[in-house]
């Protein structure tokens, strides 16, 4: 590749990965900047050590501070069924304020958060993308289903997903390119659950190998997806599109490059000015740059640009992820730490209207390995806790008992979240960081409510002995799944990026992350949509490159 | 007494703004030193005792303990101080020191700080300590025995994620 790229993009996960991927494989010239480092999936993951369980995802970039969260609402006594609680902790947030510990939950790196996921690859629900009209809350997608459609099936092959082709709830017109993962033991005992209350569960669509594919090794069930994954099979964006990308000869990527600002011309991108692995400012410049951030650092790079004078949506908007989960101890042991964390999928309440007077839906899949309960020192530290003799019978007990359920639903925006700068808290470039405000408002926590009671439902008719262990969103903020705060739409009033992913006013700044989402959905994992939107994406600055 | 965590750090703070620590810890520090690191590995085992299994003192727990109490000033104070009070209770009700005790005794005076809630400062170091010692001694896989687990979770995996389980046997 010379020197000149066609197309800059910023960040490299599902988005940026994808489009990466798309254009150069259309023969342009593309350069990524990544601000975190490369990660050797078969040298930098720890499941192969003794000491795996000590830490989670093995972070090179720490980004615990890499964002400020805003002082959160204070908690009511009407809600108190919605704290998160442990069986030998107590609850988990003793304040009576919604605590911000969860924190953004994201990874710095090449690959970006898809390095840190479990593997969900979800199509969203086509009646989500239509809100406003039919609920009259957030926004419509200026694009249909039908749209996006090839754009999920090309995705879907590239990465190598997993899936039953034939399940309910299903909108496609192909077969998923493998079959899907074998259930657990432990998730067929909890679908006896789902059974019993006349709901539906069954394989959960993964980017997770079942079968050798693209030159990678299948799944072995290891249970442990987010603290990386050293074999492999999971499709993590630097290991499917990257890695094509990169093999093209069209793609060249600069790790350490933390992009500090845009400059603009006469409402064109000019240059991307960012600070390299060694610390020293640069600056590239292409006919088109793309921002694949993320909802909270893209907002901050274009409000530490100064482009709110395109859209004053910039930032407003934001959608979190709002979820529940529930453990009990089973009365059979039944060896829950095996299995892929997620491997199946109940779609049951994923329609917006699935629930009697709550707007917006959810789904709900296994929990135990979300809840962190695959090994022996959170079994000690959460589970049997006690001490002595007493301790170490409880452990003999109980270890590979705990049964999980997690529901994620809809988060609809309110004017209470959103995302800004806060220019007294600055990194270490200089560059003010972003701030997460976070709300949530009665209705959102109906809908959390209906969570919780789902989940502690289908537990008792899976044959818990009792509850150990809850956790969600409502006392605590913790997020991975960020949405809407750079909205797509049509008008510049309301949103940011036009229907193709262009920001509204300029010449050549588009945006391929899920910022652009204008609903959440019903709690569908983003990174199948945030990558065939990229797709889109880049099949609009193709097209605009060859004429 | 009940301590909140900000009398805590307070006391914590006076002590090392006039200098006490320093000014006492060469004098007698070998011998008081190995006075507390006596108490700590009987402590240890009594979090995790050996049964026909190992214990956490056999698996080296408490050097995660030690380790952290160099390094962090406000730990090692509050460990010692809560030690030298298991050590203290110990007499009074055994008239014995806390290391002298045989296993069921010491789970005695333990339990009377684990039911303590974490603001206490004998409550903060049994959950703090507690949660050390979990850390170190299930990392290691001689740990794991008559659980069901016999190694990490990689490279092989659980390929028989799908089957009925039992940990007896494995």
């Amino acid at each position: 590749m010379n020197s000149d790229p066609d197309v800059i993009v910023i960040g490299t996960g599902a988005g940026g990965a994808a489009l990466a991927w798309s254009l150069s494989r259309q023969g342009l010239n593309v350069e990524a900047l990544e601000a975190g480092p490369r990660y050797d999936f078969s040298r930098d993951y720890r499941l192969q050590k003794s000491d795996w369980e000590q830490i989670g995802f093995p972070e090179k970039i720490p980004t615990a501070d890499r964002q400020v969260i805003a002082p959160l609402q204070e908690l009511q006594p009407k809600w108190a069924h919605l704290r998160s609680w442990n069986i030998v902790r107590g609850l988990r947030v003793r304040s009576q304020r919604r605590s911000s510990a969860g924190g953004y939950k994201h990874v710095v790196g090449l690959g970006g958060t898809t390095l840190y996921f479990t593997g969900e690859y979800h199509r969203i629900n086509p009646r989500a993308m239509h809100m406003a009209t039919d609920f009259g809350v957030a926004a419509d997608w200026p694009l249909s289903y039908k749209e996006l459609e090839p754009h999920y099936k090309v995705v879907e092959k590239i990465v190598g997903v997993s899936g039953k082709s034939n399940a309910a709830y299903q909108r496609r017109s192909s077969d998923y390119p493998l079959p899907p993962l074998p259930l657990s033991h432990s998730t067929k005992v909890l679908k006896k659950g789902f059974d019993h209350l006349g709901l539906d569960f069954g394989p959960n669509p993964l980017a997770v190998l079942s079968k050798a594919y693209d030159g990678r090794p299948p799944c072995n069930f290891c249970g442990n997806c987010n603290r990386g994954c050293p074999r492999g099979d999971k499709g993590s964006a630097d290991l499917t599109f990257l890695r094509h990308a990169e093999l093209s000869g069209h793609c060249t990527i600069e790790t350490g490059a933390q992009v500090a600002r845009l400059e603009l011309n006469n409402d064109r991108v000019s240059r991307v000015v960012y600070f390299d692995d060694d610390g020293r400012e640069r600056a590239r410049s292409a006919p088109i740059v793309v921002l694949a951030c993320g909802a909270i650092e893209t907002p901050r790079l274009m409000m530490n640009s100064g482009l709110r004078k395109y859209s004053g949506a910039i930032g407003l908007n934001f959608m979190e992820t709002l979820a529940w989960t529930s453990v009990g101890l089973h009365s059979e042991p039944l060896g829950s730490h095996r299995g892929h964390p997620s491997d199946a999928i109940c779609w049951a309440f994923n329609d917006p209207d699935s629930v009697n007077g709550v707007v917006g839906g959810f789904r709900i899949s296994p929990g135990t390995a979300e809840a962190n309960l695959v090994g022996p020192i959170n079994y000690a530290a959460r589970v049997a806790g006690s001490f002595g003799r007493e301790h170490k019978r409880l452990m003999r007990e109980s270890f590979g008992r705990a049964l999980g359920v997690t529901a994620i639903g809809e988060n609809l925006p309110n004017p209470r979240s959103f995302v800004d700068v806060d220019s007294r808290a600055v990194d270490a470039w200089g560059i003010p960081k972003a701030r997460i405000n976070s709300f949530l408002p009665d209705s959102e926590l109906q809908r959390l409510a209906v969570m919780a009671n789902t989940c502690r439902e289908v537990l008792d008719a899976a044959g818990i002995e009792k509850l150990i262990d809850e956790s969600g969103s409502y006392d605590e903020f913790g997020s991975s799944h960020v949405f809407g705060t750079c909205r797509m739409g049509l008008a510049a009033e309301h949103s940011v990026v036009d229907p193709w992913g262009k920001v509204h006013g300029t010449k050549n700044l588009y945006i391929t992350d899920a910022s652009v989402f204008p609903s959440s959905g019903g709690g569908e994992s983003p990174a199948l949509t945030i990558s065939a939107l990229a797709l889109r994406t880049a099949q609009a600055i193709a097209r605009g490159h060859s004429r | 007494m009940a301590w909140s965590r900000r009398k805590v750090v307070q006391v914590i703070g006076a002590i090392l703004s006039t200098g006490f620590m320093w000014s006492i810890m060469p004098v007698h520090s070998s011998q008081r030193d190995e006075r507390i690191y006596t108490l700590l590995l009987a402590y240890t085992d009594t979090i995790i005792p050996r049964d026909e299994k190992l214990g956490a003192v056999d698996l080296g727990a408490h050097e995660r303990i030690a380790s952290r109490m160099r390094s962090d000033q406000g730990f090692l104070t509050i460990v010692e101080a809560s030690l030298k009070s298991l050590d203290k209770r110990a007499k009074v009700r055994f008239g014995a020191p806390f290391d002298r005790l045989d296993q069921q005794r010491r789970e005695l005076i333990v339990g009377e700080i684990a039911r303590r809630p974490i603001e206490d400062m004998l409550g903060w170091f049994f959950n703090a300590t507690r949660a050390e010692i979990f850390m170190a001694y299930y990392a290691r896989p001689e740990s794991w025995s008559g659980l069901g687990i016999n190694r990490p979770p990689q490279p092989y995996g659980y390929p028989d994620a799908q089957h009925p389980w039992s940990p007896v046997g494995r």
